[in-house]
């Protein structure tokens, strides 16, 4: 299979116009329509107006957050099937995600979350480490792809039962139902606010991964040549998923969990980059942050009565791909 | 001074020992073989060695400098390991994974700069790897592949090349031509230490031999004074022929010692 | 002749007595608003329980008069336990527990939900009957009207602005509820009603936005960051909308119940026009 890979640079150069180009179109649409002419004209000459405040305290930090979750959700599924030379590891499907929404809603119905800017996100972070320990605690030293998805599935299964536990015991009378927020995620009615106390997190967490590119190639030869070429595996492993649960700790404290995008990204970029690891990351994380405003933009666009939540779309997309992918790959899955 | 040296090493693992009381050097210009039967601990000497595990006791000194004072970075520099059945997990292109061997010279957010680059050419030259550059390195044959690793080692410029079985399960071809590489790369100021199974390999390519059994050396030297039917009947257990002729030294093994449990 | 004085009197004394016995002495009640109705206008006597919701500092408007009246979770063990002559509820409200007590036998009454202050006034004459507090319940109606009255003239020289609710899980009001009501009574335009909007209806926060309102009312004391729900009052795009200097921010309490407390509510919002 000779594969006819793209230039990083020419890469970059596709991705980046097209992320802006779907971001504008992201901010065309919505509940109203506006005069996005005039929404913009009253932006740059700081003009209240009903126009402006709809195109910037609602469109835009909503489809901001839908890029940059999106970035993220693709960028730690590139990283986890690097590390982990696993082609079905992703947040959502090895429990991460859910461990950081137990995090999270811990922190936010218990009154923590006022306590400052940091707690919210801090918590999703904290959650997401645990589910992470739990899943090394469970896989051992076992290197096979199957086992890793099981201890997956039990997490995911744990995790769901506390968060719906921790739901049914908080004080607010709404929070059962808001479950379906932090199973199947949303931007809806997200502000700057919430944009500004995951951004830190979400720029440490991508640092992090991003600094293990390199790592991730030479861990193609395996680990002892990787440690034969100068790298603490030890050390890089754990700054990866430090990374990770930074950036998905704090993506899911804000968005809840939207499941699947960092399973299918990943696959869909990697002819492109002739998986090469450390370049599937950058590319992983563009794809991913167009693909989950493309999916807010849908959510925005179908006519139901209440809007659909993210996690719907992805899972409706992301679901059969998991499947077909556990199908072609059912032979080397041991 | 010896290109890297270990001292009365013990190392176990797990509470289990590997190995006792091992005195090991290369100098530059040698090929050094480490020889002995299956578990008499020559890959876990020869991991020592490397730098990537540490032994219990004794010392290892790369350079006449500690190893554990080494940077890891400055370590790769100087040491090639070339790990047993050495394969690729992503289906990368030859020159991707040649150009591997380039990482103790960059940063983590750089690429491939032109010194780079022509590193890597040269090394795909110098193991007749340069054909088949753009192939995808898990479609080509055993043989091929532990070229192509070689070829990494190469890139980086390492003085010292450690290499586990490198030969295992390759035809006689390329047996002989990964030999005879090490054996060039050997010459000029540079060194290798090779694990072999093979005897008969062993005798013709190899300056000095260590001959390792049960985790405890048993002889070393040239390779006329470990190489004789006595030390291979104690340390193998089986009987054999020993044939010299002008360029090639055969160890024919011929039939087991019934009582000795290697 | 005895005979026949002994007889009248005997008559008069049954009817006499069943007259009396037609005022329940027990009456419970498994709602809010029934709840507020019956510290309203019942004596205190003929009261046997109440719902929990009445010791709820945001909902309930007659708090400080609860003291130690019995508290129930609507729950049939717990109400048959007082042996209640009488059971009110409002109309969706436990609608389990109430078939469940009729199938028992226990007369429930249930009061059907207030969409207009005429309603009110109709709810509080029915009440009354129910509960043979007929006089109280006219009083409280004549004094309703009269307030009412009296607001409209004191603020009828203000000009009608246009009000729209947001609340938590971003709800709005819309026509034909009590809330469209009582803006109505207070001199406002309810810009959802003019949206088409009928009931209780989420609304997305661009359409609120664009709606343009010259009063946002929220009810604050809901709004805590401790749900999702809440949360939605938070959001910054609102603070920066009402071009008054704060929300029209009327307790609950006041305006949840058909009942008089609304009267306060209607003062509340007028004052605020």
């Amino acid at each position: 299979m000779n594969l006819k890979a793209v230039d990083t640079r020419l890469l970059i150069a596709i991705l980046l116009p097209l992320l802006l180009v779907v971001l504008a179109f992201a901010l065309g649409v919505g509940a109203v329509d506006i005069d996005l002419g005039k929404a913009i004209r009253d932006i740059v000459n700081q003009q209240t107006s009903i126009e402006m405040l709809i195109l910037h305290d609602i469109r835009l930090p909503r489809a901001l957050l839908a890029g940059l979750v999106g970035g993220t959700l693709g960028l730690a599924g590139a990283a986890l099937q690097g590390l982990l030379r696993n082609p079905l590891a992703e947040p959502g499907i090895i429990g991460i995600s859910n461990g950081a929404a137990l995090g999270a809603v811990i922190v936010f119905y218990y009154g923590l979350a006022g306590s400052a800017w940091f707690v919210l996100p801090l918590g999703g972070l904290v959650g997401a480490l645990l589910a992470v320990s739990c899943i090394f605690l469970l896989v051992g030293q076992s290197r096979s792809i199957i086992t890793l998805i099981l201890a997956g599935v039990a997490i995911n299964a744990i995790g769901g039962a506390l968060i719906a536990l921790a739901l049914n015991f908080a004080e607010s009378p709404y929070a059962m139902q808001e479950i379906v927020f932090w199973l199947l995620g949303s931007v809806a009615n997200r502000s700057f606010n919430e944009l500004y106390i995951a951004l830190p997190f979400l720029v440490l967490g991508w640092a992090m991964m991003l600094y293990c590119g390199r790592f991730l190639n030479a861990l193609t030869l395996g680990e002892e040549t990787a440690k034969s070429l100068g790298f603490n595996v030890v050390r890089m492993r754990l700054v990866l998923i430090l990374g990770v649960a930074a950036s998905v700790g704090a993506a899911v404290s804000v968005a809840g969990n939207i499941g699947f995008i960092g399973l299918v990204v990943p696959h869909l970029v990697r002819p492109f980059v002739a998986y090469e690891p450390r370049r599937l990351l950058l590319a992983s994380g563009l794809v991913g942050a167009i693909l989950l405003l493309i999916a807010d933009i849908a959510v925005q666009s179908l006519p139901t009565a209440a809007e659909m939540k993210l996690g719907v779309i992805t899972s409706l997309v992301g679901a059969p791909f998991f499947l077909l992918l556990i199908l072609k790959s059912r032979n080397t899955l041991q | 001074m010896s290109l890297l040296s270990a001292t009365a090493i013990d190392y176990s693992i797990d509470q289990v020992p590997i190995l006792k009381g091992i005195d090991f050097h290369v100098d530059k210009g040698e090929l050094v073989g480490l020889i002995g039967p299956n578990g008499a601990g020559k890959s876990s000497l020869l991991r020592l060695l490397t730098g990537i595990e540490a032994p219990d006791r004794g010392e290892i000194r790369l350079q006449d400098q500690g190893m554990a004072k080494i940077s890891s970075q400055q370590r790769a520099r100087w040491l090639g390991y070339l790990v047993q059945g050495a394969q690729a997990y992503w289906p990368f292109s030859v020159e991707k994974v040649v150009g591997l061997g380039r990482i103790p010279y960059q940063k983590w957010w750089q690429q491939a700069s032109a010194e780079d680059q022509a590193k890597i050419e040269a090394a795909m030259e110098m193991t007749e790897t340069l054909a088949y550059r753009n192939r995808i390195v898990t479609t080509l044959s055993g043989g091929e592949q532990t070229l192509v690793m070689l070829a990494r080692i190469f890139a980086t410029g390492n003085q010292l090349i450690l290499a586990d079985e490198p030969v295992a399960a390759l035809d006689p071809y390329h047996q002989l031509h990964v030999m005879e590489i090490l054996r060039q790369h050997a010459q000029q100021d540079r060194a290798a230490v090779v694990v072999l199974h093979d005897l008969s390999l062993a005798a013709r390519f190899c300056d000095r031999l260590y001959m390792l059994s049960h985790g405890e050396l048993e002889c070393s030297g040239s390779v006329d004074r470990v190489l004789n039917k006595e030390n291979i009947a104690r340390v193998y257990g089986v009987d054999s022929r020993i044939e010299c002729n002008e360029n090639s030294i055969s160890v024919i093994p011929l039939t087991r010692v019934s009582e000795h449990h290697p | 002749m005895k005979f026949y004085c002994l007889c009248f009197s005997a008559l008069m004394l049954t009817s006499a007595s069943l007259l009396a016995v037609e005022k329940p002495r027990r009456i419970v009640s498994i709602g809010l608003c029934t709840d507020q109705l019956l510290l309203m206008l019942a004596d205190r006597e003929q009261i046997a329980s109440l719902s929990v919701w009445a010791q709820d500092e945001n909902m309930s408007y007659m708090i400080d008069a609860v003291g130690d009246i019995p508290l129930n979770r609507s729950s049939v063990e717990e109400i048959i336990q007082f042996e209640p002559d009488l059971v009110v509820a409002s109309e969706f409200v436990a609608w389990d527990t109430v078939k469940f007590l009729r199938q028992l036998g226990y007369p429930v009454k249930q009061m059907p939900v207030a969409t207009s202050v005429a309603q009110i006034y109709q709810q509080l004459e029915l009440f009354g009957e129910w509960t043979g507090n007929q006089q109280r319940a006219q009083a409280t109606i004549a004094q309703m009207q009269s307030r009412l009255a009296d607001i409209h003239a004191r603020y009828a020289e203000r000009p009608v602005k246009s009000v729209i609710i947001y609340s938590p899980n971003g709800f709005t009001i819309g026509a034909n509820t009590l809330e469209d009501d009582l803006f109505i009574q207070a001199g406002y335009r309810n810009l959802a009603a003019e949206m088409g909007i009928e009931g209780f209806q989420a609304i997305s926060l661009e359409k609120l936005v664009a709606s343009d309102p010259d009063v946002l009312q929220i009810d604050r004391g809901l709004s805590q960051q401790d749900s999702l729900a809440t949360a939605y009052l938070g959001h910054p795009v609102l603070a920066r909308l009402t071009r008054q200097r704060e929300y029209l921010d009327i307790p609950t309490r006041l305006r949840i119940c058909a009942g008089p407390m609304i009267v306060d509510a209607v003062e509340l919002m007028a004052a605020r026009r």
